[in-house]
Parts: C-alpha cells; structure tokens; sequence
C-alpha cells in the first residue's frame, strides 16, 4: 500500500502545473456540484417544512381578491357558513388579519381574528395557557393568544394585560406558530402571520382596526382541516364547487393544498436543476475533460516508466490501476477541499442567502461520488491507453 | 525441439511490426539457444534487429510466428500474465538508457527491483542492499539517481536487475552510454555475475568485448548466425 501510494504521489509531483489546472478545475465543478445540491435539497426541505406548517390534511382558501373592484366579491363569513354547513365533519377557521402598529415603535404586530379551531388546523403547539375557546368567541370576550416569538421578544406572559391600541387584552396563552416557511413561500398572500401575533377571537369588534368599529365580515382566508376517511381531493373539489357556483361572484380565490405547494416549490426546484444543473454539468465536463488531459499528458511523458514497471512485472491491470488511482487521489483531495469550503460556507451564511439550503449528507455525499464517479470516467481511457502499451513498444519509445 | 540444457531457444521464429507503410519484417527464422550459464553477446549494426531479439528473449515481446522456449515453456502458449510472471521471477534487464526513476535514492532504484514481487519489505531491503555491496554502490546509496554519472547509473541499473538473481540477464548496450574506462567496470561486473552461474545474453556495438563471451551471435539483416570465437 505504501508503495502505491508512492507511485502516485511521485506522478502527481511529476507535473504540478498541470495537477494544478486539473485541481482547481475539478473544484470549481465540484463546488458548483455542492451548492445546486444544497439549494435543491433546501428547496426539498423547505417543501416539507410548509406542509407541517399548513398540515397534511388542510386546505387554505385564499381571497386574493381587491373588494374595491365592481362585481368582484371575496371570501366572507357567509362562504365559511356555508362550508361549515356543507361540510360537517371538517373544521373550518377563518382568519383575518390586522397590521397594528406598536406603540413607541417603528414595527407592527399581526393581530388575527380567528376560530377556536385554528390552532388545532395549523398544528401549533401550545407554550402555555390556551388557546382561543368556544367561550372567548360565543361571549366575545378580549382574550389573546400570542406567538411565542412575541413573548419572547417583548416579554409578555400568561396573565398579562396588553394593549391593543387602546383597548386592554387579557393574554390567556403562548402558541408556537412554527416556522416561516410557509410564509416566504406564498409571498404577499394573506396566509403571512408573520412572528409577532396575538390571536384574538373573530367575533369582536376590530377595536384596533383603525376607523372601523363594526365587525366586518370579510376574511383574508379560511382554512379546512379534512378528516382521515375523506380525502384531500374530494374535499377541495366539494368546496371548489360550493364557492365558485355560477353567480356567486367570487373572484380571485387560491386553493393552497400540500400538493399545490409541492408543486410550486418542484417547480421553482426544476427551474434551478435546469439553469444551474446545466453550468453544474458543463463545468463538470470541463473538469473531466482538463483530467483527461492531464493523464494523456501523463502517460505520454511517462512511456519509458511504463516500460520499465512492465519489464519489472507490472501487469496491464497494475498500469491501469495506478493511473486511476493517481487521478482518484487529486479528484478525491479536490473534491474534499471543494466540498469542504463550500460546506462550511454554506453553514456560516445559510441565513445570509436568498434561497433555502440543505447541509444535509446530500450535500457532502453527493458530490463525493459525483468527484469519484468523474475521475474514473475520465481517467480510464488514458489508463487504459498506458496499459495497452506493450513493455517492448514503451522501451523502444525513447 | 528444446533441449533440457538450454534456458532459451528460438525455433524458426520470425517477428514483424505494423507500420503506417506496411509489414516491417525485423527477424527472419531465428533459430538458436543459449545453454544455462553463458554468457552470449550479440553483436551488429544498428537495425539489424538487435533490441527485437533481445526483448523476445526477455520476454517483453513475442514472436510473430516460431516457437520461442523459456525453460523448457513456449511462451506463445502462455497467457500474458504467466509470461509476466516468468519474467518477473526469472529474468533481469539492463537496459541501455539505465530507466532509472531519477526523483528516487540509489537504494530505492535497487529496491525497485521488488515492485511487482511478493517479496516482504525486509527480505527486499536485505536483498538490494546486497545487490547494493555487490556493486560496490554503498557510499551513494542515499543519491537521488538524477545526480550520479553515467558508469554510476549503468551500475544501478546493473544492482537492480540482479537484486533478485535472476536466471537470464538480459543487457541491452549496457556500456552504450559509458567511457571506456566505465565500460571496462561494467563489463567486469558482468563477468563476475556469469561467473556467479547467472547466464547473459548482451547486445553491443563493441566487438572488443566479445573476450568476455562463450557465444557469439551476430546479427545481419534481421538474421542471427552463431559465430565461432576466435
């Protein structure tokens, strides 16, 4: 073993420049390689994280509508009745959101008026306290529920009073609203909470809501948790037809399902594969083909070594073997310096970038064998060149 | 047919090479041997075959058409890697332009020898060190090969192929390269190695030597003729 290994390190010394023009050739393939599998596998993961964050068997009807528009009418409590209605067995939260500003500050706070079932449709795990009940919403009384991020950030607790511009709110619970992700993900659509939420029950006045003092029925969404014995499919065409019979004036509505949003996100996923995996490709070619160069060139100016590892017994499979391992040794160590940096730069900035990444195994695996499959691709041929010089013709080269 | 005695023989062979005008016939029915323990020079002008008839013999090559016998093998029968391993084992090349690895020390050159050998690190090591004493190397066995002499590289090359004794040695122009007076040490060696039982099938220009032969072969137009010695 220590003697193969002498043999490649000494061929590889034996052409720096070119070992390294290969070296950082393969690198740059490799690190492009690292990064297309870290976005993909962010966008993969981030597909997953929205669907624990709407749940697996919801449905989120989204108004998209401008009620400003003549003959245009959006989602109201009247469309959630008549899903309630028509629909028994499902729950069904509506939700409407407010921008409060915060008082002495420049930021503001979402206040959503909602069911008590919401919490249970998002899936959200309870901190502390409770969430909004029947009671809260049937006696509208002035009970919030806030995110924990808001508890955490401002130092709000169970038990508070809080205001509300300048109404006073009893804070009966802390509710972990889980991540972002779905939130990034549906852009500017009213399915964004944000961090800072105090939910609020639907049926009070919107006191904080400025200039309206009278409960408006309007909603931004409404969302539907299906139960086990029925399926997605058939719920959302039931509540399709129940909201967009003719004459019902609905415009502009969005149903958002986890199979809608693995749609998009595989959508914005192949459109990445296809732009970045082609640079990933070609620069892999690349990569390949500077490889390939540089173990002709290797095997040209090594003839007469050939010829006397030959003379000495090497067989054609030792030949072969050692020029690939010579190219698997500076595939190998490039790939590891390659993925190495990018990884650690990938985990040092993973916040800092536009698009979700992964720093799963993927990330590292992937490439690795990309590297190791790249280097025996375009090493064999001028392996297997070395070995097919006879021990006669090699020696006679010179 | 092969006699016992000879550790080489060429029955009726003929070698030729492809080439982009045609087929380069090289050796015409050769047919020879070379008992154990002689030391053979093959002598002739440039391109009379020479180089080809010594790899045939080292085996780095085969015949085109013939019978070629090593111990009593015919090689042509044989797969490329039981042709490997009888050379490997058996035969010891030296090679006119030495194919030294000029990065590596004397020692390591001779250790080289054992590349392609199921031979331990230790039973190796003692071996070219011996092949090392022999040829009175000791005091640059620590040079990189890339800054000895000439005559020096000639005795490395010498040292390697007989660090495992071989039963043919095979030198190819071995003093080519070399001054007179390194020649004459080279050439003494290689009685000395003859003398030790190993048999030696050399090529040179220099008829001068053929005082150390017991065969003389003369190459002539891709023909090999023994000639009596004088």
């Amino acid at each position: 073993m220590r003697r193969t290994i002498r043999d490649i390190v000494e061929g590889i010394r034996a052409q720096p420049a070119g070992v390294a023009i290969s070296f950082s050739a393969i690198a740059i393939g490799i690190v492009s390689l690292t990064v297309l599998m870290a976005v993909v596998g962010g966008l993969s993961d981030r597909a997953d994280q929205m669907i624990d964050e709407l749940g697996v068997n919801v449905i989120a009807i989204i108004n998209q509508a401008d009620d400003t528009e003549t003959n245009k009418i959006g989602l109201r409590m009247q469309h959630a009745s008549l899903l309630e209605q028509n629909l028994p067995d499902h729950l069904v939260a509506t939700v409407r959101r407010y921008d409060v500003p915060t008082l002495g500050t420049n930021s503001s706070l979402s206040v959503v008026a909602t069911d008590s079932s919401f919490a249970e449709i998002r899936q959200w795990r309870l901190i502390d306290g409770r969430f909004l009940d029947s009671r809260d919403i049937d006696s509208r009384e002035r009970s919030a529920v806030i995110s924990h991020m808001l508890s955490s950030q401002w130092g709000w607790k169970t038990g508070d009073i809080i205001m509300l511009r300048t109404m006073p709110f009893n804070v009966v619970g802390i509710v972990e609203t889980g991540g972002t992700a779905l939130d990034t993900e549906v852009g500017d659509s009213d399915l964004i909470l944000g961090e800072r939420v105090v939910f609020v029950p639907k049926t009070l006045v919107p006191y904080w809501a400025e200039g309206s003092m009278r409960i408006d029925d309007r909603l931004d969404a409404i969302f539907l948790k299906i139960p086990n014995s029925t399926s997605l499919e058939s719920s959302e065409k039931i509540s399709r037809r129940l909201l967009m019979e003719p004459g019902s004036h609905l415009k502009d509505i969005s149903w958002v399902t986890p199979e809608t949003l693995i749609h998009s996100i595989n959508k914005l996923g192949n459109t990445i594969s296809m732009a970045a995996g082609s640079v990933v490709a070609l620069a892999l070619l690349l990569a390949g083909t500077t490889l390939m160069s540089l173990m002709l060139t290797n095997v040209r100016s090594r003839i007469p070594e050939i010829g006397l590892r030959r003379a000495l017994g090497a067989s054609r499979r030792d030949i072969i073997s050692m020029f690939l391992m010579e190219a698997c040794l500076i595939t190998g160590i490039a790939a590891v310096v390659a993925i190495g940096g990018t990884y650690m730069l990938l985990v040092l900035g993973r916040n800092a970038l536009p698009v979700p990444v992964s720093t799963g195994s993927g990330t590292i695996i992937i490439p690795l064998v990309a590297a190791f499959a790249l280097s025996i691709t375009f090493s064999y041929w001028p392996a297997k060149n070395a070995a097919e010089i006879t021990p006669s013709e090699a020696l006679r080269n010179e | 047919m092969n006699n016992s005695a000879d550790i080489l023989q060429f029955d009726d062979v003929n070698k030729s090479f492809r080439a982009s005008h045609g087929c380069v016939d090289v050796l015409h029915s050769v047919s020879l041997s070379l008992a154990e323990g002689v030391f053979a020079i093959v002598t002739g002008p440039s391109g009379s075959g020479k180089s080809t008839f010594l790899h045939l013999a080292a085996l780095l090559d085969v015949p085109t058409s013939g019978e070629l016998f090593f111990e009593e093998q015919e090689i042509t029968s044989l797969g490329s890697d039981e042709v490997n391993d009888l050379r490997k084992n058996s035969i010891g090349i030296v090679f006119q332009k030495y194919y030294l690895l000029p990065q590596r020390s004397v020692f390591e050159n001779i250790l080289f020898r054992f590349r392609y050998l199921d031979y331990s690190i230790s039973d190796a090591r003692t071996r070219a060190s011996q092949a090392l004493e022999m040829m009175h190397l000791n005091a640059i066995a620590d040079r990189p090969a890339r800054l000895l002499s000439g005559g020096e590289m000639q005795r490395v090359a010498i040292a390697r192929a007989v660090a495992l004794v071989p039963k043919l040695l095979i030198a190819d122009e071995p003093t080519g390269n070399l001054d007179s007076s390194s020649a004459s040490a080279v050439m003494d060696y290689l009685r000395m190695l003859n003398q030790a039982g190993i048999t030696i099938l050399m090529a040179t220009h220099n008829e001068s030597f053929l005082k150390y032969c017991s065969q003389h072969l003369v190459c002539k137009d891709g023909r090999i003729n023994e000639q009596g010695i004088s």
